[in-house]
């Protein structure tokens, strides 16, 4: 099935599906250097919103766990544990140009809002 | 079709050059000598580029082959090759052996990257080198994107920056070719030695591993951006070689560097790298000059952690020290070792085979070549069992996600164990019959 079609490209839409076909759009519709602010709106959103935002580099893509971690400025921490693995306090971001919407349930999953 | 050349050429001309320079002997066949520099080149430019990147020279990932192409027209002699008698030839094994790398490259050649940690760690920090030409730009200095894991050893991905810059392109599946073509050359250079010791039991041996099930997992296969088959494919020609020193005491100059690439690779490269070091030590083949190497690559992945902060690591230092309190929970961490470990889906019967070896090899061996195996299976296989127990994690949740890619590190070791107690089991019976 894979080798039938014809680029990379419609394979990973075929293995991934939908939340891959919105993270071509923002690729899209972004410049390389675009700032991208990535709102989880739920915590299952989380898989898809890292998955996406790696597909996104070099677009600089930060993560935020819902609005109002958002309107703080405040980042996602993905992992938490005093003992044994810690992200390094990072900086609140400046604003983004684009703000995206991660929500596996919704269609889009990754839906620009700004 | 850019990036399968690059990485066909760049890796084998690199690793040329550097068993040139070295002297390090190569197996006694074509297909063997090609796997061989493939492994050697790709563990010589990943940890030239991590010292560079380190001592913050710029990255030009052309300046590595470049040089060796002058190195290899300047070269004055042959490669040395492995003292080894002539062997037979075994067509039915080889063919069984072979049928399933050749389906693996296909897969690579159309499948895209599947894995989850290859797609959130490893590619996005290839790609970040790729693009900066750095090893401690914005990315890793946490001010753009997310790099998870931050303190992890970067030699494979230097390498697929180096694909990918060379290619042009910065797709995942630029890289793809460099971790499917390090297996298939670690398990050519295991099939070469296997018959070279073993003869048809070691043929067929190399045969039945190539099948194992574990290497078509989409999370640390042969298709995935994990790097726990380039370690397995450093800690095993690094234990080839430190059992074919037997024979050739050049063959130790492979020894030290291999050790260094696996520290330069992964984290638990370094608990690789010190049961190669027992190892060559329990089989009396040891050298200063072994230490070398691995000593340089603890320094230069030390030196690097200082300059990048850590996000999400793992704090081995910390966890370590709850050893004493955690004591309870080894019998719970050997225990999900093993339930993965023979599990059929994933190894067949493989690790029970090694264990049948190894209680065999116990009665019936007093080789220096057992010893190494031992120590080669047991060493990490102790680490791995304590990096289980001190984890902040369920220990079962953390099994479920990196036992079969640990155990997957010591395939070799495992294979030459299998093929050992065999042909001592054959040599025996025959013995018996006359």
């Amino acid at each position: 099935m894979m080798a039938g079609l014809d680029s990379f490209e419609a394979r990973r839409l075929v293995v991934f599906g939908p939340w891959y076909a919105s993270v071509q759009r923002i690729r899209d519709t972004t410049p390389p250097d675009a700032t991208i602010d990535f709102v989880m709106i739920t915590p299952s959103a989380r898989d898809i919103a890292v998955l996406g935002g790696a597909e996104l580099q070099p677009r600089d893509v930060r993560f935020f766990d819902g609005w109002d971690a958002w309107k703080r400025r405040e980042r996602a921490e993905f992992l938490h544990d005093a003992r044994a693995a810690n992200a390094a306090p990072a900086p609140p971001p400046g604003p983004a140009r684009t703000v995206v919407a991660v929500d596996p349930k919704s269609d889009p999953p990754l839906r620009i809002v700004r | 079709m850019k990036e399968l050349v690059v990485t066909l050429a760049v890796f084998p001309l690199i690793g040329a050059a550097t068993a040139s320079l070295l002297r390090i002997p190569l197996p006694p066949s074509r297909l063997a000598q090609l796997a061989l520099v493939f492994l050697l080149g790709a563990g010589t430019n990943g940890s030239i580029l991590f010292l560079a990147g380190t001592l913050g020279v710029p990255l030009w990932f052309f300046a590595i082959p470049v040089a060796s192409i002058i190195a290899l027209a300047l070269r004055r002699r042959s490669f040395d090759t492995l003292s080894a008698a002539p062997a037979r030839r075994h067509i039915a094994a080889t063919v069984v052996f072979a049928l399933p790398l050749v389906v693996l490259l296909f897969a690579a050649a159309v499948m895209p990257a599947r894995d989850y940690d290859g797609r959130v760690t490893w590619l996005p920090k290839a790609r970040a080198i790729a693009i900066d030409g750095a090893i401690d730009g914005p990315f890793f200095q946490g001010e753009r994107g997310l790099n998870l894991h931050n303190h992890y050893p970067l030699l494979v991905p230097l390498n697929a920056a180096t694909v990918m810059k060379l290619s042009g392109d910065t797709r995942n599946e630029t890289a793809r070719w460099l971790y499917v073509l390090t297996a298939v050359a670690a398990f050519i250079v295991l099939q070469r030695m296997l018959v070279m010791w073993f003869g048809a039991l070691g043929a067929w041996t190399a045969a039945a591993v190539a099948w194992l099930p574990v290497l078509t997992s989409i999370e640390g296969g042969a298709l995935a951006a994990y790097n726990d088959l380039t370690l397995t494919a450093f800690f095993g020609v690094a234990i080839l070689y430190v059992i074919a020193s037997g024979d050739d005491p050049q063959a130790l100059h492979a020894v030290g560097l291999f050790a260094a690439f696996a520290v330069l690779a992964k984290n638990e490269g370094l608990a690789l790298a010190i049961a190669i070091v027992i190892a060559a030590g329990a089989a009396r083949r040891w050298k200063w000059t072994t230490l070398a190497p691995i000593v340089g690559a603890i320094a230069i992945l030390s030196w690097w952690k200082t300059q990048v902060p850590a996000a999400y690591d793992e704090q081995y230092g910390v966890l370590i020290r709850t050893l004493p309190a955690s004591l309870h929970r080894i019998g719970s961490a050997m225990r999900a070792i093993a339930s993965h470990a023979v599990d059929f889906s994933e190894w067949g019967v493989f690790w029970i085979a090694v264990a049948i070896a190894v209680a065999i090899g116990a009665f019936r061996e007093r080789s220096a070549r057992f010893a190494v195996l031992l120590v080669a299976l047991f060493a990490p296989l102790g680490a791995y069992v304590l990096a289980l127990t001190v984890t902040s994690w369920s220990i079962d949740e953390l099994a479920n996600v990196a036992a079969n890619r640990l155990l997957s590190q010591l395939i070799v070791p495992g294979a030459c164990v299998i093929a050992m107690a065999a042909t001592s089991l054959v040599r025996r019976d025959s013995s018996a019959a006359r």
